[in-house]
């Protein structure tokens, strides 16, 4: 079939060529006659059936080029003396239809040019005579032809044809005419037999109709008024008159394309009322709206939004005219109609991006229109479209917007999926937005928007980890939003997230809990920075409730548990001055050791950990010595059940901070420490020369206590002595061990020749 | 004769066949360079054929000869015709009151004296039936004596005038039927005669009747559930250079039209009742509308007379024959079934 297409028109490109050829060779010798003849045998290969709209149009454009040199011969023929009249009719005697119309239309641009007759006699003479070609293909090339010659020579505004050859009105008149015609062969192309065949042979071809308008809207003539009076009003009854719904879309898109948008403005309200009530209902309208709103948004953006909002109200329009075609009963689809209103809530977002009014009158119209549809409407895509309907505004407005009545009422025609996704999307907004969440109520609207994260629900589905994990964090952030001047509605809003994030499931709050925690040290801080303390907030029912909550992750998340606790002692620490919280703290102090000693199994994770707690310890006052010490006690104790003897050394040793530090000033239990840790140095260091690592450490750990605590000299000397003995040793591997050691004994050594050179007295007797 | 103009009749003999030229020269300037050549050729071969032509009466009998000049050939209209016999042929034509007056030249050819029974011009008007010329019958004929009984002893040249005589029929060269007009001169003798005939063309002009016959022909037609539509000629009557216009409806149509089509038919009756002939001639086919329409669409008719040879309709001629034309509408479909409707229309001469 291709193969064959390709032939037919090989085949009509040779003929044409050859005839082209004879019909120059004439006109050359100035043999009129036979030139025609030769035309008229080149133009009889248009009247073919074979070819494809494709193909008929590459055979036309070369028969259009060929024609091009006819038509100019004819004005040298007016020039030396020829009647116009006379070939005017001459061409008429043709037998057939198709080559005398081409050849017709051609003197006839030629005797329009003479001036001898009047512009709007021929052309539409010529539009009459062009009736003869019914088929819908060559009928349609026809009239484009007629389109391409006549397109200088119209009658319009300021053109040498205006006046004895008529006027704009004339113009219009003809290329509607045109298009009218044109408009009804395209649609009688479609036929009954292989429609998407036909389809898309139709698609191929839309370019010819839409020349007209085209030249419409190239037309001096063609003002504001007159389009408003004459052009739109032909245009729009060309449209509605045909059933046809390819017609219909292209023609609507194509005047939209073509005329000016502050035309559009202008006639908005015809626009709009063909669109909602006069098309085909299978006429994809929400493209058209979304070219119509696009186009004028773009235009009120470009200009100065004063008059786009004074001089003419399309808002109101567009609203009118959509909530006209939701209650028409019509039939257009539900899908359709809801891909309308996204676009005109997008519209209307970019137009008005303050008015939350008009957003949440269109959110009623959705929720109306949702209402009336059966639960099986709500198809994949649907549910697509309200998602992104709930989601759109917030990009743009703020917060706010969530408390529109509407809001839920959209929501609830969603599977869980999909309100997970638009409670994703709300999520994703506030966060982006970095606006602080400040009102109780919006807090309120908010989470039941997001609950799909929050709580599971009756038709939860089973979410992926990775996403889940995302989703979860999401929400964290959205804590962190919380704020307010006032501290107890800060509390207040904390309190709501809470309460919400405690009817999750533990999952959930592995993600939530901490983020309100953190929320909660936070607001502890805020307070304490206040000059005037505020009563209503007790640090107590704080803390109990941080504790409380810790405790709900303390069975699944030991590890997350015991962080958690490390920064609450953190948090009280700093507004704990008065030691007023002393048990509560000591409580914690022995959970997370309880905690560390219990359900920490892993070794490294120990290490870890437990450099984490002397740490945190090191750093509190909130606890009385008493207690502290029976904390820092089990602390130092948990490092001697470390599992290898270098971790027991070094985390013995690190527990000299929580003795000796800013708050704590206990010389004896350093001394102790560091007993204990040479001790159970010695005992390795025979199977290990490597061990030598720990006996340089302990050396810096003496140079650190050096100034505050007393050590005896000999104590230090078997140190350097031990050292020196087994150092060459362990530095004779050339393993990464081996590196660590020569890097942390290099360091030393010059940190002693340093201090040496400032003549600090204890160093004196210390030789490297 | 006249000095600015003159008629050469030029006999050509080839080997196949003979044609006549009338060529008319009013001025110079009409003859463009190309036919100056073509004139040329012809009158060399003309003058060949004279000289062999007189060599042979003179060897036979020394016959003389008679020629006839119309006057004021440069201003009369010149008709052209084509006939069966003769091809392609032009002819002065003369209409209304118009006499018809000219000389008749008589050449003696070497010829001391003629004897003769007398010399005689006679206007004819004939119809002839080619086919059958039993049929054929003169429905006029004029005479004049232009020398009675005696002798001729020199080259002579004779006025001669028929007055306002009656036009009643139109010439017309047909396929099976032609009316002919010619002047005949007779020179009669004791072994035989000398003959000399030159044809001329009538027409009869017609007013415009304004306010008969210009009725608009209109007709619907169809075939159940298939085809319906109506067509309509502006007019009924058509001078000859006339414009057929008008233009089909299309009610329903429910077959796939390839095309329509008119076609002009000229319909020769010959006789009348059961032994009339009928000759149909297909003047033009043109090509009216291609594709097929749909109901609602109006197609145009636009024929134009101008560019076909046609006569005026006759209407029982001498009670010899008759001239019809017949448009015909013919719809083809795409299994080349045709559909047609015949519409007769009147054509007249206008004045």
């Amino acid at each position: 079939m291709e193969e064959d297409q390709e032939k037919y028109l090989e085949d009509a490109r040779k003929v044409v060529k050859e005839q082209a050829y004879f019909m120059r060779a004439s006109l050359e010798k100035a043999q009129l006659k036979d030139a025609l003849r030769y035309s008229s045998a080149m133009l009889s290969e248009l009247k073919t059936s074979l070819l494809s709209p494709r193909n008929y149009y590459i055979l036309f454009m070369q028969v259009f080029d060929e024609m091009r040199i006819l038509e100019n011969y004819f004005k040298e023929e007016y020039r030396r003396g020829r009647k116009m009249p006379d070939l005017y009719e001459s061409v008429q005697h043709a037998t057939y239809v198709i080559p005398r119309l081409y050849l017709l239309i051609t003197v006839g641009s030629v005797f329009i040019q003479t001036h001898e007759i009047g512009a709007k006699v021929i052309l539409l003479d010529l539009l009459e005579c062009i009736k003869a070609i019914q088929h819908p293909l060559r009928g349609l090339f026809i009239r484009y032809y007629f389109l391409k010659l006549c397109k200088d020579r119209l009658p319009d505004t300021g053109s040498e044809y205006e006046g004895a050859g008529g006027n704009i009105d004339d113009a219009i008149e003809i290329i509607i005419r045109n298009l009218s015609e044109m408009n009804k062969l395209w649609i009688r192309m479609q036929g009954s037999k292989e429609k998407s065949k036909r389809e898309r042979e139709r698609m191929d071809l839309k370019v010819t109709i839409g020349e007209n308008v085209t030249r419409l809207s190239n037309l001096e003539g063609v003002s504001l008024d007159t389009y408003k009076a004459k052009v739109l009003p032909k245009i729009i009854d060309i449209i509605t008159s045909s059933k046809d719904a390819i017609s219909q879309t292209y023609l609507m898109d194509c005047t939209i394309q073509a005329f000016p948008d502050e035309y559009h403005l202008q006639t908005l309200q015809e626009l709009l009322k063909v669109c909602t009530t006069q098309l085909e209902p299978t006429v994809d309208i929400k493209n058209i709206f979304i070219n119509l709103m696009g186009r004028l948004a773009d235009f009120a953006l470009n200009n100065d939004m004063g008059t786009f909002n004074s001089e003419v109200d399309i808002y109101s329009m567009f609203k009118q005219n959509i909530d006209k075609m939701l209650d028409s009963n019509s039939q257009i689809e539900f899908k359709n109609l809801l891909d309308l209103q996204v676009a005109f809530l997008n519209f209307t977002l970019r137009c008005y991006p303050s008015n939350s009014e008009y957003v949440n009158d269109i959110l009623k119209s959705c929720c109306r229109l949702c209402e009336r549809q059966n639960e099986t409407d709500f198809t994949e895509e649907c549910q697509k479209n309200i998602v992104k309907f709930l989601a759109m505004p917030l990009d743009t407005m703020s917060l706010s917007i969530l408390t529109m009545n509407e809001y839920p009422n959209l929501m609830k025609h969603l599977p869980f999926q999909k309100r997970r996704q638009v409670a994703i999307k709300i999520c994703q907004a506030v966060v982006n937005l970095n606006q602080v969440i400040e009102d109780l109520k919006i807090t309120e609207e908010l989470l039941k928007f997001i609950s799909p994260l929050l709580i599971t629900q009756n038709d939860y589905v089973e979410i992926p980890e990775n996403e889940f994990e995302e989703e979860q964090q999401l929400v964290a952030r959205t804590v962190h939003l919380v704020s307010n001047q006032d501290l107890s509605i800060q509390n207040t809003i904390l309190q709501k997230f809470i309460a919400k994030f405690k009817l999750g499931d533990v999952n959930r709050q592995k993600y939530t809990y901490p983020a309100a925690i953190f929320a909660l040290f936070k607001l502890v801080q805020q307070i304490a920075g206040q000059t005037e303390r505020q009563q209503e907030i007790s640090y107590k029912a704080l803390f109990d409730q941080i504790k409380e909550l810790i405790e709900v992750l303390q069975g699944n998340f030991p590890e997350l548990a015991l962080k958690l606790y490390l920064n609450f002692l953190l948090c009280i620490n700093t507004v704990d001055q008065t030691q007023e919280f002393d048990e509560f703290s000591y409580d914690i102090g022995t959970q997370i050791i309880t905690i560390f000693q219990d359900e920490i199994g892993d070794s490294n994770l120990k290490v870890t950990l437990l450099n984490q707690i002397m740490s945190t310890f090191a750093q509190l006052n909130c606890i009385n010595p008493e207690n502290f010490d029976t904390l820092a006690g089990n602390a130092t104790q948990q490092a001697a059940k470390l599992l290898k003897k270098n971790e027991q050394a070094i985390g013995v040793l690190n527990s000299t901070h929580m003795f000796y530090n800013r708050y704590q000033k206990n010389a004896q239990r350093v001394q102790e420490c560091f007993k204990k840790a040479l001790k159970i140095a010695n005992q390795s260091i025979g199977n290990n020369p490597k061990f030598v690592y720990v006996f340089i450490q302990i050396l810096n750990k003496y140079f650190y206590f050096f100034e505050q605590v007393e050590f005896k000299e000999a104590e230090i000397q078997e140190v350097i002595k031990i050292i020196n003995e087994k150092l060459p040793k362990a530095l004779s591997d050339n393993d990464e061990q081996s590196k660590k050691i020569k890097i942390l004994w290099t360091a030393t050594q010059e940190l002693v020749k340093e201090r040496k050179r400032r003549s600090i007295q204890a160093y004196q007797q210390i030789n490297i | 004769m006249a000095t600015n103009f003159e008629i050469v009749i030029i006999k050509i003999q080839t080997f196949r066949n003979f044609e006549n030229f009338i060529v008319y020269m009013n001025t110079e300037n009409t003859i463009n360079q190309q036919q100056k050549y073509k004139l040329n050729q012809l009158s060399n071969l003309w003058y060949k054929y004279t000289i062999i032509e007189a060599a042979l009466l003179n060897l036979v009998q020394g016959a003389p000869t008679i020629d006839i000049y119309l006057d004021g050939l440069e201003t009369r209209k010149i008709a052209r015709f084509n006939d069966k016999q003769q091809g392609l042929i032009g002819l002065p034509v003369y209409s209304g009151n118009d006499d018809i007056t000219g000389l008749v030249d008589l050449k003696m050819n070497k010829n001391k004296k003629i004897d003769h029974l007398g010399l005689r011009i006679e206007l004819l008007g004939r119809i002839e039936i080619i086919n059958d010329q039993k049929q054929s019958s003169d429905f006029i004929s004029l005479g004049k004596e232009l020398e009675t009984q005696g002798i001729i002893m020199e080259d002579k040249t004779y006025k001669f005038q028929f007055n306002k005589f009656e036009k009643q029929y139109e010439s017309y060269y047909g396929k099976e039927v032609k009316l002919r007009y010619y002047l005949r001169v007779i020179l009669q003798r004791n072994y035989g005669q000398v003959k000399k005939e030159v044809e001329f063309a009538v027409q009869i002009g017609e007013q415009e009747q304004v306010d008969q016959g210009q009725s608009t022909l209109k007709l619907e037609v169809g075939i159940e559930d298939c085809l319906h539509i109506e067509f309509e000629y502006f007019k009924s009557r058509y001078h000859l250079r006339d414009v057929v216009q008008g233009k089909v409806n299309f009610y329903l149509v429910n077959i796939k039209i390839k095309n329509m089509e008119l076609v002009l038919i000229r319909k020769e009756q010959i006789g009348i009742g059961s032994s009339q002939q009928i000759d149909n001639e297909t003047l033009i086919k043109y090509e009216l509308m291609d594709g097929c329409p749909q109901k609602g669409e109006v197609v145009p008719i636009r024929l134009f007379l101008s560019g076909i040879n046609m006569s005026p309709s006759f209407n029982n001629v001498g009670g010899k024959f008759s001239v019809k034309y017949i448009l015909n509408l013919i719809l083809l479909d795409e299994d080349d079934r045709k559909y047609f409707k015949q519409q007769e229309i009147k054509v007249y001469r206008k004045r």
